[in-house]
Protein backbone atom coordinates (compact mmCIF):
# COMPACT_ATOMS: atom_id res chain seq x y z
CA UNK A 1 0.00 0.00 0.00
CA UNK A 2 1.33 3.37 -0.98
CA UNK A 3 1.19 5.93 1.79
CA UNK A 4 1.03 9.66 1.32
CA UNK A 5 4.70 9.78 2.25
CA UNK A 6 5.72 7.30 -0.43
CA UNK A 7 3.39 8.04 -3.30
CA UNK A 8 5.77 10.21 -5.29
CA UNK A 9 8.60 7.78 -4.75
CA UNK A 10 6.39 4.97 -5.96
CA UNK A 11 5.32 7.07 -8.93
CA UNK A 12 8.96 7.55 -9.79
CA UNK A 13 9.59 3.81 -9.66
CA UNK A 14 6.43 2.76 -11.49
CA UNK A 15 6.66 1.88 -15.15
CA UNK A 16 6.03 4.85 -17.41
CA UNK A 17 6.37 3.07 -20.71
CA UNK A 18 3.44 2.35 -22.95
CA UNK A 19 4.90 -0.01 -25.51
CA UNK A 20 4.80 1.14 -29.11
CA UNK A 21 2.37 -1.18 -30.92
CA UNK A 22 4.26 -0.77 -34.19
CA UNK A 23 3.06 0.00 -37.68
CA UNK A 24 -0.69 -0.21 -38.01
CA UNK A 25 -1.13 -0.69 -34.29
CA UNK A 26 -3.40 0.97 -31.77
CA UNK A 27 -2.15 2.97 -28.81
CA UNK A 28 -4.54 2.46 -25.91
CA UNK A 29 -3.81 4.34 -22.72
CA UNK A 30 -5.01 2.28 -19.79
CA UNK A 31 -2.69 3.87 -17.25
CA UNK A 32 -2.07 7.48 -16.31
CA UNK A 33 1.10 9.52 -16.87
CA UNK A 34 2.69 7.23 -19.43
CA UNK A 35 4.88 7.80 -22.45
CA UNK A 36 4.83 5.94 -25.74
CA UNK A 37 8.03 6.30 -27.75
CA UNK A 38 7.51 5.14 -31.30
CA UNK A 39 10.01 3.64 -33.69
CA UNK A 40 9.24 3.76 -37.39
CA UNK A 41 10.87 1.75 -40.12
CA UNK A 42 8.98 3.27 -43.01
CA UNK A 43 5.91 5.42 -43.46
CA UNK A 44 4.07 4.08 -40.43
CA UNK A 45 0.64 4.60 -38.97
CA UNK A 46 -0.79 4.36 -35.48
CA UNK A 47 -4.31 4.70 -34.16
CA UNK A 48 -4.72 6.50 -30.85
CA UNK A 49 -7.73 5.07 -29.05
CA UNK A 50 -10.07 7.57 -27.44
CA UNK A 51 -9.70 7.89 -23.67
CA UNK A 52 -12.45 6.65 -21.40
CA UNK A 53 -12.44 9.48 -18.88
CA UNK A 54 -11.20 13.05 -18.55
CA UNK A 55 -7.89 13.99 -16.95
CA UNK A 56 -5.63 11.17 -18.17
CA UNK A 57 -2.24 12.34 -19.39
CA UNK A 58 -0.15 10.74 -22.12
CA UNK A 59 3.01 11.65 -23.98
CA UNK A 60 3.64 10.49 -27.54
CA UNK A 61 7.12 10.77 -28.99
CA UNK A 62 8.88 9.78 -32.17
CA UNK A 63 11.99 8.05 -30.89
CA UNK A 64 13.56 6.69 -34.06
CA UNK A 65 12.79 8.17 -37.44
CA UNK A 66 12.72 5.53 -40.11
CA UNK A 67 9.88 7.40 -41.79
CA UNK A 68 7.00 9.63 -40.82
CA UNK A 69 4.38 8.32 -38.40
CA UNK A 70 0.79 9.31 -39.04
CA UNK A 71 -1.34 9.02 -35.92
CA UNK A 72 -5.11 9.09 -36.13
CA UNK A 73 -7.39 9.90 -33.22
CA UNK A 74 -10.96 9.61 -34.44
CA UNK A 75 -12.48 11.86 -31.78
CA UNK A 76 -10.07 14.72 -32.41
CA UNK A 77 -6.96 16.20 -30.89
CA UNK A 78 -7.83 19.84 -30.38
CA UNK A 79 -10.75 22.25 -30.35
CA UNK A 80 -10.88 22.09 -34.13
CA UNK A 81 -11.32 18.34 -33.79
CA UNK A 82 -8.45 17.67 -36.14
CA UNK A 83 -7.85 13.95 -36.15
CA UNK A 84 -4.40 13.38 -37.60
CA UNK A 85 -0.89 14.26 -36.59
CA UNK A 86 2.25 13.49 -38.51
CA UNK A 87 5.48 13.03 -36.62
CA UNK A 88 8.10 13.45 -39.28
CA UNK A 89 11.23 13.88 -37.21
CA UNK A 90 12.87 12.05 -34.35
CA UNK A 91 12.10 13.89 -31.15
CA UNK A 92 8.67 15.10 -32.21
CA UNK A 93 6.57 15.03 -29.07
CA UNK A 94 3.03 15.68 -27.94
CA UNK A 95 1.78 15.91 -24.39
CA UNK A 96 -1.92 15.12 -24.25
CA UNK A 97 -4.71 15.25 -21.71
CA UNK A 98 -8.08 13.53 -21.94
CA UNK A 99 -11.06 15.89 -22.02
CA UNK A 100 -14.80 15.52 -22.37
CA UNK A 101 -16.29 15.67 -25.85
CA UNK A 102 -19.85 14.78 -24.91
CA UNK A 103 -20.69 14.93 -21.22
CA UNK A 104 -20.48 11.59 -19.45
CA UNK A 105 -20.15 9.59 -22.64
CA UNK A 106 -17.41 10.53 -25.07
CA UNK A 107 -13.88 11.73 -24.49
CA UNK A 108 -11.02 12.82 -26.70
CA UNK A 109 -7.40 13.86 -26.43
CA UNK A 110 -6.36 17.50 -26.25
CA UNK A 111 -2.83 18.56 -27.08
CA UNK A 112 -1.22 20.46 -24.21
CA UNK A 113 2.31 20.67 -25.54
CA UNK A 114 3.73 20.26 -29.02
CA UNK A 115 7.48 20.52 -28.80
CA UNK A 116 8.29 20.14 -32.45
CA UNK A 117 6.82 20.33 -35.90
CA UNK A 118 3.99 17.91 -35.45
CA UNK A 119 1.26 18.91 -37.88
CA UNK A 120 -2.37 18.11 -37.73
CA UNK A 121 -4.91 17.96 -40.47
CA UNK A 122 -8.48 19.24 -40.45
CA UNK A 123 -10.25 16.01 -41.03
CA UNK A 124 -12.84 15.77 -38.28
CA UNK A 125 -14.53 12.42 -38.38
CA UNK A 126 -17.86 13.65 -37.08
CA UNK A 127 -19.81 16.75 -36.27
CA UNK A 128 -18.60 18.33 -33.04
CA UNK A 129 -21.03 18.66 -30.19
CA UNK A 130 -20.13 22.31 -29.92
CA UNK A 131 -18.93 24.84 -32.39
CA UNK A 132 -15.17 24.90 -32.13
CA UNK A 133 -13.64 28.21 -31.37
CA UNK A 134 -11.97 29.66 -34.43
CA UNK A 135 -9.66 31.60 -32.18
CA UNK A 136 -8.37 28.54 -30.41
CA UNK A 137 -4.77 27.59 -30.83
CA UNK A 138 -4.37 24.76 -33.26
CA UNK A 139 -2.18 21.85 -32.42
CA UNK A 140 0.54 22.66 -34.87
CA UNK A 141 1.42 25.77 -32.96
CA UNK A 142 4.63 25.05 -31.12
CA UNK A 143 4.11 24.86 -27.41
CA UNK A 144 6.55 27.61 -26.68
CA UNK A 145 4.28 30.07 -28.38
CA UNK A 146 1.11 28.93 -26.71
CA UNK A 147 1.71 30.18 -23.21
CA UNK A 148 0.09 33.57 -23.00
CA UNK A 149 0.64 33.59 -19.29
CA UNK A 150 3.84 35.46 -19.97
CA UNK A 151 2.26 37.76 -22.49
CA UNK A 152 -1.13 38.64 -21.09
CA UNK A 153 -3.55 40.11 -23.53
CA UNK A 154 -4.79 42.70 -21.14
CA UNK A 155 -3.23 45.22 -18.86
CA UNK A 156 -2.46 43.58 -15.62
CA UNK A 157 -4.39 44.60 -12.57
CA UNK A 158 -3.11 42.36 -9.85
CA UNK A 159 -4.90 42.31 -6.56
CA UNK A 160 -1.65 41.49 -4.85
CA UNK A 161 1.96 42.18 -5.38
CA UNK A 162 2.91 40.66 -8.70
CA UNK A 163 4.75 37.42 -8.42
CA UNK A 164 7.77 38.82 -10.17
CA UNK A 165 8.72 39.55 -6.61
CA UNK A 166 10.16 36.61 -4.69
CA UNK A 167 7.03 34.53 -5.25
CA UNK A 168 8.01 33.83 -8.80
CA UNK A 169 11.14 32.02 -7.88
CA UNK B 1 -1.13 0.09 -4.37
CA UNK B 2 2.20 -1.27 -5.60
CA UNK B 3 4.75 0.43 -7.78
CA UNK B 4 3.72 -1.96 -10.54
CA UNK B 5 0.12 -0.81 -10.39
CA UNK B 6 0.47 2.81 -9.44
CA UNK B 7 -0.15 4.23 -12.92
CA UNK B 8 -3.05 1.91 -13.44
CA UNK B 9 -4.51 2.92 -10.08
CA UNK B 10 -3.96 6.56 -10.99
CA UNK B 11 -5.86 5.94 -14.19
CA UNK B 12 -8.75 4.46 -12.24
CA UNK B 13 -8.84 7.24 -9.68
CA UNK B 14 -11.35 10.06 -10.01
CA UNK B 15 -9.92 12.93 -12.03
CA UNK B 16 -12.97 15.10 -12.09
CA UNK B 17 -13.39 18.13 -9.88
CA UNK B 18 -17.06 18.96 -10.15
CA UNK B 19 -17.88 22.38 -11.54
CA UNK B 20 -19.37 24.41 -8.66
CA UNK B 21 -21.52 26.42 -11.03
CA UNK B 22 -22.10 30.14 -11.31
CA UNK B 23 -20.48 32.17 -8.53
CA UNK B 24 -19.06 29.02 -7.01
CA UNK B 25 -15.58 28.37 -5.66
CA UNK B 26 -13.25 25.83 -7.21
CA UNK B 27 -11.26 24.22 -4.39
CA UNK B 28 -8.47 21.93 -5.48
CA UNK B 29 -7.90 19.34 -2.77
CA UNK B 30 -6.46 16.58 -4.93
CA UNK B 31 -3.60 16.49 -7.38
CA UNK B 32 -3.89 15.99 -11.16
CA UNK B 33 -7.56 16.84 -11.44
CA UNK B 34 -9.60 18.50 -14.16
CA UNK B 35 -12.62 20.78 -13.76
CA UNK B 36 -14.77 21.18 -16.86
CA UNK B 37 -17.12 24.12 -16.54
CA UNK B 38 -20.56 24.48 -18.07
CA UNK B 39 -22.09 27.93 -18.41
CA UNK B 40 -25.60 28.97 -19.32
CA UNK B 41 -24.86 32.69 -19.43
CA UNK B 42 -22.06 35.01 -18.38
CA UNK B 43 -20.85 33.38 -15.17
CA UNK B 44 -18.12 33.64 -12.57
CA UNK B 45 -16.00 31.25 -10.55
CA UNK B 46 -13.47 31.81 -7.82
CA UNK B 47 -10.37 29.65 -8.02
CA UNK B 48 -9.20 29.23 -4.48
CA UNK B 49 -5.51 29.74 -3.88
CA UNK B 50 -3.60 26.48 -3.53
CA UNK B 51 -2.17 25.44 -0.19
CA UNK B 52 1.14 24.00 -1.34
CA UNK B 53 3.44 24.17 -4.35
CA UNK B 54 3.58 21.59 -7.11
CA UNK B 55 -0.09 20.70 -7.53
CA UNK B 56 -1.16 20.22 -11.16
CA UNK B 57 -4.66 21.25 -12.16
CA UNK B 58 -6.53 21.68 -15.43
CA UNK B 59 -9.45 24.06 -15.90
CA UNK B 60 -11.55 23.91 -19.06
CA UNK B 61 -14.75 25.37 -20.49
CA UNK B 62 -16.76 22.36 -21.66
CA UNK B 63 -19.99 24.05 -22.72
CA UNK B 64 -20.10 27.70 -23.68
CA UNK B 65 -23.41 29.22 -22.70
CA UNK B 66 -21.59 32.46 -21.92
CA UNK B 67 -18.18 33.56 -20.73
CA UNK B 68 -16.79 32.04 -17.55
CA UNK B 69 -14.76 34.60 -15.63
CA UNK B 70 -12.47 32.89 -13.15
CA UNK B 71 -10.67 34.82 -10.43
CA UNK B 72 -7.53 33.60 -8.69
CA UNK B 73 -6.86 36.17 -5.98
CA UNK B 74 -3.12 35.57 -5.66
CA UNK B 75 -2.58 35.71 -9.40
CA UNK B 76 -2.24 33.33 -12.32
CA UNK B 77 1.12 34.30 -13.78
CA UNK B 78 4.27 36.28 -13.11
CA UNK B 79 2.54 39.46 -14.20
CA UNK B 80 0.01 39.04 -11.45
CA UNK B 81 -3.08 38.77 -13.62
CA UNK B 82 -5.92 37.54 -11.44
CA UNK B 83 -8.75 37.06 -13.92
CA UNK B 84 -9.06 34.47 -16.66
CA UNK B 85 -11.95 34.77 -19.11
CA UNK B 86 -13.00 31.54 -20.82
CA UNK B 87 -14.93 32.70 -23.85
CA UNK B 88 -15.21 29.62 -26.07
CA UNK B 89 -15.81 25.98 -25.40
CA UNK B 90 -12.56 24.11 -25.35
CA UNK B 91 -10.64 26.96 -23.74
CA UNK B 92 -8.23 25.31 -21.34
CA UNK B 93 -5.64 26.26 -18.75
CA UNK B 94 -3.16 23.76 -17.36
CA UNK B 95 -1.68 25.10 -14.14
CA UNK B 96 0.78 24.35 -11.37
CA UNK B 97 0.75 25.79 -7.88
CA UNK B 98 3.73 27.89 -6.88
CA UNK B 99 4.85 29.82 -3.85
CA UNK B 100 3.59 33.38 -3.56
CA UNK B 101 4.54 36.22 -1.25
CA UNK B 102 1.39 35.48 0.70
CA UNK B 103 0.92 31.76 0.53
CA UNK B 104 0.61 30.13 -2.87
CA UNK B 105 -0.88 30.88 -6.26
CA UNK B 106 -1.54 29.22 -9.60
CA UNK B 107 0.83 29.54 -12.54
CA UNK B 108 -0.40 28.87 -16.07
CA UNK B 109 1.70 26.26 -17.85
CA UNK B 110 -0.42 25.87 -20.96
CA UNK B 111 -3.19 27.97 -22.47
CA UNK B 112 -4.60 26.02 -25.37
CA UNK B 113 -7.37 28.35 -26.34
CA UNK B 114 -8.14 32.01 -26.19
CA UNK B 115 -8.34 32.38 -22.45
CA UNK B 116 -7.70 36.07 -21.90
CA UNK B 117 -5.99 37.30 -18.76
CA UNK B 118 -6.35 40.55 -16.91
Amino acid sequence: MTSAHRIHHDLYRGSKVLTDPGDGGTITAIQDLQICEMVSTGADTRTLAAPTKPGIRLVLRHLTDGGSITITAAEGLNTLLETEVVMSEAGDLLQLIAVTLVADSTYRWEILVNTASVVSSATPSHTPSHTPSPSSTVSHTPSHTSSPSHTPSHTSSPSHTPSSTPSST
Amino acid sequence: MSIHRIHHDLYKGAKKLTDPGDAGTIRVTEDLQICEMVTTTGETRTLQNPTKPGILFTLRLLTDGGDATVTGANGLNVTGNTIAAFEDDGDLLHMISVTHTTGYRWEILVNTGAVSLS
